[in-house]
């Protein structure tokens, strides 16, 4: 067995929303699984770490003790969920199971409930959608139909992973804003997993960067958007399209990404970083540390954005349309 | 001026019969030239996936016909699937990360299927062409032995890359091809695109609901709305002076516009 995630952190307040970015396959679906108690699933389990939810230890926890969280205190989106609603089965046979989870109703009872949720994600004319099969929906109803399942039973944090990818732009602007209004409805915590910075900084008041099974930044949205810490945080930054003009070459990362099994001794992130020095190749994975309201895991973090920080790209963009 | 390499004239695509029929594509007209990069946007549902099925030979469609190098060689009329031999030259990266490849296959295996059948090698020489090809799109020997199963989004996206570009096409259509991975490895598959269209000539049709993406890809732009390709012209010129409604609508849903769900 190897280690896919091995120094992931992550915390947050009630109601609070949190982002999760990073390079693909650095865990970021791995640490979801471990918060929800799925890990085993998929051949996987937790070997080191805690996982606290409220004053419960969940690292150890039993599957009798996961039932008891896993939708009804914790809700999960999972990534590629739009392929999860099965497309021959009715939206009411779907969600007739994840609210008898609840307790026992009455079948009458179950589908007026599954009523009242498909309006709760603003889903008009919720009872004849009920009767509709999966592939009836377009995707933005059917991620809908995901989100209504996974708020089922109101649970206190819930978790989705990359909700939007499969939808284009303007379905996926209200999906967040839908997302966002139930938190504040429910008062739910979020953690969202996204590779587009920009949806995090709409959505979540912090964001943690993950990279080859490692936290190696986190703090508030703005402060990392506007003064990464870490070199690859910095590279995200950099690679963004909307920095660069057609016909130009974009500032994609150097080298190959890191592959579980192969991680290099040291920072990770060493082999493609230009601010790697002979210290950074000695050791193990170097610990978060607290800079400014920031954590990073770069050990020249501090001298790594004097005098370089990123003009904010909503704003150029803006600004460059209020031009025309 | 380059000639038109492929061309889809006239397609319509109709789902179902009688009372439930629909039109998913309604007489859409698109081309594209050698070293062209032209792009596809709209919003979901409105039939860029089945147009681009249409164009590649997955898909017949009710009406309409493709044209490949000045030939026809798929449309409503013909009998047969599109021919072998022209296959090979239009190659789709596929939008679905997680059905688009086969899991009861290694990942390598998939990779060397498709450079076995186009280019006829024996089995341990496509088998390290499928290694390189991998390679070139970050997946290590280790994660080329595995199945897809344990593969990230991201990492099954990439590999459906490799195998689009296996038989070295003519044409790639490459349906959100970058949907699931993060921007730096985003912006490593831009520029080799790209690199390949300088070097190869390689014609691509760029299918995205990201307008940043298409913006600096591509040279010119269709945008469709239920079917129908509402508007289309040169990339910039859509994008500064947007006519049609729709255009303006997902132009100003562009996340970090300010105006976000937050
Ligand atoms: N079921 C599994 N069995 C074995 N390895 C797995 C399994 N699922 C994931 N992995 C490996 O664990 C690592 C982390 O995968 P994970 O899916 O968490 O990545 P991710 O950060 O969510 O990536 P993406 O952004 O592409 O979704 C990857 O290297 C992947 O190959
Ligand atoms: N095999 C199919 N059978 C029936 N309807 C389909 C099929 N494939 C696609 N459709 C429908 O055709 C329309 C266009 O879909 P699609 O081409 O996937 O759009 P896009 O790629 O723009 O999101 C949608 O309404 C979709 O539900
Ligand atoms: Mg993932
Ligand atoms: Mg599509």
């Amino acid at each position: 067995m190897l280690p896919v995630v091995d120094a992931a952190n992550l915390s947050l307040d009630r109601r609070q929303a949190v982002g999760i970015v990073g390079e693909s396959g650095s865990g970021k679906t791995m640490l979801c699984r471990a918060l929800i108690g799925t890990l085993a699933r998929h051949g996987a389990e937790i070997t080191a770490g805690t996982v606290r939810f409220g004053g419960l230890d969940l690292a150890a926890a039993s599957e009798r003790v996961w039932r008891g969280i896993r939708g009804r205190e914790i809700g999960y989106i999972p990534q590629s969920s739009l392929a999860g609603l099965n497309p021959v089965l009715t939206v009411e046979t779907q969600l007739v199971e994840s609210i008898s989870a609840m307790g026992t109703l009455s079948r009458r009872q179950a589908r007026d409930k599954a009523v009242e949720l498909l309006e709760r994600v603003r889903i008009p004319r919720a009872p004849q959608v009920l009767k509709a099969r999966g592939h009836q929906l377009s995707g933005g109803m059917r991620q809908r139909v995901m989100i209504a399942a996974a708020i089922a039973q109101s649970p206190k944090l819930l978790i989705a992973d990359e909700p939007t990818t499969a939808l284009d732009v303007t379905i996926q602007r209200e999906i967040l804003s839908l997302i966002t209004q139930l938190r504040h409805e429910l008062n739910m915590a979020l953690v969202l997993v996204s590779h587009d910075l920009a949806v995090i900084e709409d959505v979540c008041d912090d964001v943690m960067v993950m990279y080859a099974g490692a936290s190696v930044e986190s703090g508030p949205v703005a402060a990392l958007s506007k003064t990464p810490r870490h070199p690859y945080t910095r590279a995200l930054r950099v690679s963004r399209v909307d920095r660069a003009l057609p016909g130009q070459d974009l500032d994609a990362i150097p080298g190959d990404a890191a592959s579980v099994g192969s991680w290099p001794a040291g920072c990770r992130f060493w082999p493609r970083c230009s601010h790697a020095d002979e210290e950074c190749r000695r050791g193990s994975q170097p610990a978060l540390m607290p800079i400014g309201r920031q954590l990073s895991a770069c050990i020249h973090a501090e001298r790594l954005v004097v005098g370089e920080q990123l003009p904010a790209v909503a704003n150029q963009e803006d600004s460059a349309r209020r031009r025309k | 001026m380059t000639e038109l390499l492929l061309e889809g004239k006239e397609i319509t695509v109709t789902f179902g019969r009688g009372a439930e029929a629909f039109e998913a594509v309604r007489a859409a007209n698109v081309a594209v030239s050698g070293g062209e990069a032209v792009g596809i946007v709209g919003e979901s549902g409105s039939g860029k996936t089945t147009l681009a099925r249409v164009l590649v030979g997955l898909q017949r469609p009710s009406a309409g016909e493709v044209r490949l190098e000045g030939e026809r060689i798929f449309s409503a009329e013909t009998e047969q699937s599109m021919p072998r031999s022209e296959r090979w030259k239009t190659q789709m990266i596929f939008q679905d990360p997680y059905s688009s490849l086969n899991p009861r296959m290694r990942v390598w295996q998939a990779v060397a299927e498709a450079v076995q059948v186009w280019h006829n090698l024996p089995k341990a020489a496509a088998r390290e062409e499928a290694l390189r090809l991998l390679q070139n799109m970050g997946i290590s020997d280790d994660q080329a032995r595995q199945f897809p199963k344990s593969l990230s989004g991201g990492q099954r996206q990439r590999v459906s890359v490799a195998r689009a570009l296996a038989p070295g096409p003519k044409v790639l259509i490459a349906d959100e091809p970058t949907s699931s991975i993060d921007q730096s490895a985003q912006a490593q598959l831009l520029n080799l695109l790209r690199r390949l269209q300088a070097e190869r000539g390689l014609a691509i049709i760029f299918i995205s609901h990201d307008l940043g993406l298409v913006r600096y890809l591509t040279s010119r732009v269709y945008v469709m709305q239920t079917g129908d390709i509402v508007e289309t012209g040169e990339t910039q010129i859509v994008m500064e002076q947007p006519q049609h409604p729709y255009t303006r609508l997902l132009i100003d849903s562009i996340p970090g516009r300010g105006n976000g769900a937050g």
